[in-house]
């Protein structure tokens, strides 16, 4: 009974948020340029770098397996926050854009090599890639138009980023997936290696 | 009957609201306009989602004096609201709570940290939820839909974390609440940096 009283609760708690949320007019979404949620849904997107480097979080994690498949998607965040409250302050941090095209290097190489690691070591890493992802994300915050509404939609991005990574490594159980799995790898590496060069 | 129904619908034409110093949803008025007010304000609906994520996480045997103490808490919050600094509990206050009770969902403790950590956001959102001044009766008719709304958000959440706990092994619920926590306290560390900048 108790599930079931928690189920309706979850989908009217679904419908009275998505029905009552104040979320601002998007007739013109923000192209580039922070405005709602809809533009921070976007943004991982749309940014190549940052879309490859979630996906190898994820796909990393899967290839660490438990503990780390659930703590680097949770020590991300947790670090990009102080990432990002940087950036809202204004606090400058050196080559942002630069780590975070090389933290896709890394983390490609990571998954298409399969390199593992002690899990303090893993959630350091993803740590400080976050702490720079995160004040890019910071940084154009203070433009949106619903900062809220801008952060909540980058955040959930991510998270179903990180979580596509997550799936994605669930091939590794096949030799073909776990093919598949490392040259997503090798191809996440090229494209931040690319960011990295122009 | 009759003449208290009438007595019933005086008062409430007398109370109708009228006009307020500026509304958090143009075109929503009085109730309805509380019941929504901890959607509206990111502070009290990530601290309230966070809470009710930590009730549902605990389960029955100490959501029920949490939510109590919640509820309290709320109402005590609601009769102190309009104090001064009100403001902070509508801008960084409700933010600046959020913040443990997200990190609570990362890491384990017992049913009394629980029920402090509910009346803290009890309190905190209580004191936010008062309205521009206004005529007593439109102030009182927002207020009890701000009460209803507050704990209604709490309840949707502790469903949602509920039915985790219920439908999913213990170890995949327990971590999908830990991820949810992680970013809830990355939204509410971003938006308070936000309301810090602003000051």
């Amino acid at each position: 009974v108790a599930s079931r009283f928690g189920a309706a609760v979850a989908v009217v708690a679904v419908l009275v948020v998505t029905l009552a949320a104040p979320l601002p007019a998007v007739a013109h979404a923000g192209h580039g340029s922070a405005a709602g949620f809809l533009s921070g849904l976007a943004h991982p997107v749309l940014g190549i770098d940052h879309l490859v480097a979630m996906i190898a979080v994820g796909l990393w994690g899967a290839i660490l397996r438990a503990p780390a498949l659930w703590l680097l998607p949770v020590a991300f965040p947790l670090v990009m926050a102080f990432g990002g409250a940087l950036g809202v302050l204004g606090t400058p941090l050196p080559y942002v854009e630069p780590i975070i095209a090389l933290s896709a290097v890394a983390l490609g190489l990571f998954v298409a090599f399969s390199v593992g690691m002690p899990v303090p070591a893993s959630v350091v890493i993803v740590g400080v890639f976050a702490l720079f992802h995160g004040h890019a994300h910071g940084a154009e915050l203070p433009e949106a138009a619903s900062p809220f509404a801008y952060a909540l939609g980058f955040v959930i991005t991510t998270g179903l980023l990180h979580l596509c990574g997550i799936a994605l490594g669930a091939l590794l159980r096949w030799p073909a997936g776990a093919s598949v799995v490392r040259g997503s790898g090798a191809l996440i590496a090229i494209v931040g290696l690319v960011f990295l060069v122009i | 009957m009759r003449p208290l129904l009438g007595a019933l619908a005086a008062l409430f034409w007398g109370w109708s609201p009228t006009a307020f110093a500026h509304s958090p949803m143009p075109g929503f008025e009085g109730f309805y306009v509380g019941v929504l007010h901890p959607l509206a304000v990111p502070g009290q609906l990530l601290t309230l989602v966070a809470g009710g994520l930590l009730l549902g996480r605990q389960g029955p045997p100490v959501a029920r004096p949490a939510f109590a103490a919640f509820l309290a808490a709320l109402v005590a919050g609601v009769a102190a609201g309009g104090l001064p600094p009100a403001d902070a509990f509508v801008s960084w206050a409700p933010l600046a709570a959020a913040l443990p009770l997200a990190l609570l969902l990362l890491i384990p403790h017992g049913g009394v940290v629980t029920i402090l950590a509910a009346a803290v956001a009890g309190g905190v959102v209580g004191l936010g939820l008062n309205p521009d001044p206004g005529p007593f009766g439109a102030v009182a008719i927002t207020v009890a839909g701000s009460l209803v709304g507050a704990p209604f958000l709490l309840l949707c959440a502790f469903g949602a974390a509920d039915v985790l706990r219920e439908r999913l092994p213990a170890v995949w619920s327990r971590n999908v609440l830990r991820v949810a926590g992680a970013w809830l306290f990355a939204l509410a560390a971003l938006l308070l940096a936000l309301e810090l900048r602003a000051v």
